[in-house]
């Protein structure tokens, strides 16, 4: 089962939640994904996230922030467990 | 939700908010060399050409041209909206209004009818292609947020300024058609608080809780205060259509009643939350939207004594004191604050998607120094100095127009050299990661 690693940046002010996201994406390993939480949803994260080669999710919280999950792209074991993280997830979804 | 399908070219280039949000300070300059030029004359009236002039050198030439560069980033950034082909429309976008506004001020001030029936084209063309691409991004975007539905109606609003602006400008072009005074009140009505008011509200709701990390505004709030004010504004203009004085009085006055209203609770609430927010370091965005919002309630404040206490009083003061409050006061205050968050926060994100690597993204600096505040804390000063010194002149032109417009002018030079700072450390940062 891959590991989950979970980074909350919802108290920091902008541009510091996009920085701290993009560092921890850059330690990303196989077998593991990165739950992280924003204030809001973080449009300009996405398009990083995509140079930064590296598939994602992401889901509002019933608390009115943003989760947003991301793994090494091909990573299919870190992928199915980030799915099956998302509450109310009917289990692994193909990406 | 997944979102990976999203494209690399969602964010525009910054070349193209940088065009505009460049442009706009040389407006402020320009609109302050016409009041030099023109003298304490300029505020005999509300109605002087170069009054009328400078006006519109402010809000064409400035504000909306920052709030049009501004929208070209905000809505991919803050609701995830895509523009068809950003790049060049832009460019066009930018050039009719730059050529119009200039036309239109020459028009005016100078009674060259040539010059305002030339302009009229241009920033119909101009402005319609904004609206027409703006509304088209925003039906696009994925977001439910009341800050992306208040840019509707704020999109909205302008083309309803520029649908009446349009009728009144054309019987200065040509004389022939008739021109009212209700329809000039009502021009400015939509754009001074349907575009440039429900836009700041807009913006508001995301920028002030995320960049001034203060609580939200109410969901209620949210959800109904620009809906209710973009309301109360259609109130206002079929009011004058529809048959009996009695009905079109008290309609007048519920939509006023209401507009007011409406602006006070969002400069109060704004102020609360700016009060409670939970980093309490220095920021100049707050100066010049606490600024923004103390003008806007002085503003109403004036307005409401008015109606009190009506009759002869004030008959040309009121109005122009009312125009320094909303025009230089408010939205010239909330226009600036947003230029000194978004230009260090765009130069920070467009850099970031070209680094390529740790190393270059290690060479990025931190937002607070692409536009220190060793250099916007004296342009803040200056333009809090040039609105004392406006509001003032409004009242006694010959003493205090020509420091007023001295001032003004300065303020507006100084954010100038402090964008083209900000841009020039994206250059420097740039040039860097090729090195």
């Amino acid at each position: 089962m891959a590991q989950e690693r979970v980074l909350d940046v919802s108290m920091l002010e902008p541009p510091e939640p996009l920085e701290r996201a993009l560092d921890a994406v850059e330690t990303l390993r196989a077998g593991e994904y990165l739950r992280m939480i924003f204030p809001r949803e973080p449009h300009p994260l996405f398009t990083l996230l995509e140079q930064y080669g590296v598939e994602f999710l992401s889901d509002p919280t019933p608390d009115m922030r943003w989760e947003v999950r991301a793994w090494l792209q091909g990573d299919t074991e870190a992928a199915r467990a980030a799915h099956a993280s998302v509450p109310g997830s009917a289990g692994p979804a193909t990406h | 939700m997944d979102r990976a399908a999203l494209s690399l070219e969602q964010a525009p280039p910054l070349a193209v908010p940088a065009r505009f949000f460049l442009t706009a300070p040389l407006f402020g300059v320009a609109a302050a060399v016409l009041a030099l030029w023109s003298g304490p004359a300029l505020l005999a009236s509300r109605w002087t050409p170069a009054l009328l002039g400078a006006t519109h050198l402010l809000t064409l030439g400035f504000v909306a041209m920052v709030m049009v560069g501004a929208l070209f980033q905000l809505l991919p950034v803050l609701g995830g909206a895509r523009w068809r082909r950003p790049y060049p429309f832009s460019v066009a976008v930018h050039l009719l209004l730059t050529a119009g506004t200039l036309l239109l001020a020459a028009g005016f001030s100078a009674g060259c009818t040539y010059c305002t029936q030339m302009a009229l084209p241009l920033l119909a063309t101009g402005l319609t292609l904004f609206i027409g691409l703006a509304l088209a991004a925003l039906r696009g975007s994925p977001s439910q947020h009341a800050s992306v539905k208040a840019m509707g109606y704020a999109v909205t609003g302008l083309g309803m300024t520029l649908l009446l602006g349009l009728y009144v400008g054309a019987s200065h072009g040509w004389t022939a058609l008739p021109a009212t005074r209700a329809y000039t009140d009502l021009h400015l009505s939509w754009g001074l608080l349907g575009w440039v008011g429900l836009l700041g509200v807009g913006v508001a709701y995301q920028v002030v809780p995320m960049f001034q990390m203060t609580p939200e505004y109410p969901a209620a709030l949210r959800r109904w205060l620009v809906p209710g004010l973009f309301a109360a504004l259609l109130l206002l203009s079929v009011a004058p259509v529809l048959p009996g004085q009695y009905a079109v009085t008290v309609l007048r006055t519920v939509a006023e009643v209401g507009l007011a209203a409406g602006f006070v609770l969002f400069a109060v609430w704004t102020l609360y939350v700016q009060a409670r927010r939970r980093r309490r370091l220095p920021d100049i965005t707050l100066w010049f939207w606490r600024l923004a919002m103390l003008c806007l309630l002085a503003g109403a404040l004036l307005w409401a004594a008015r109606q009190l206490y009506g009759g002869a009083w004030g008959e040309v003061r009121y109005p122009l004191l009312l125009g320094m409050l909303l025009i230089p006061g408010f939205a010239v205050s909330i226009v600036s604050g947003m230029l000194y968050k978004i230009l260090p926060f765009l130069v920070w994100l467009h850099l970031q998607t070209h680094a390529g690597s740790r190393e270059a993204r290690r060479r990025i600096p931190n937002t607070k120094a692409i536009i220190p505040d060793r250099r916007a804390r004296p342009q803040f000063v200056l333009h809090a100095l040039a609105l004392l010194l406006l509001t003032g002149a409004a009242l006694w032109p010959y003493l205090l127009l020509w420091p007023a417009a001295l001032t003004f002018a300065a303020a507006c030079g100084l954010l100038w050299l402090n964008l083209l700072y900000g841009l020039r450390t994206y250059r420097a940062v740039l040039r860097g990661f090729d090195a």
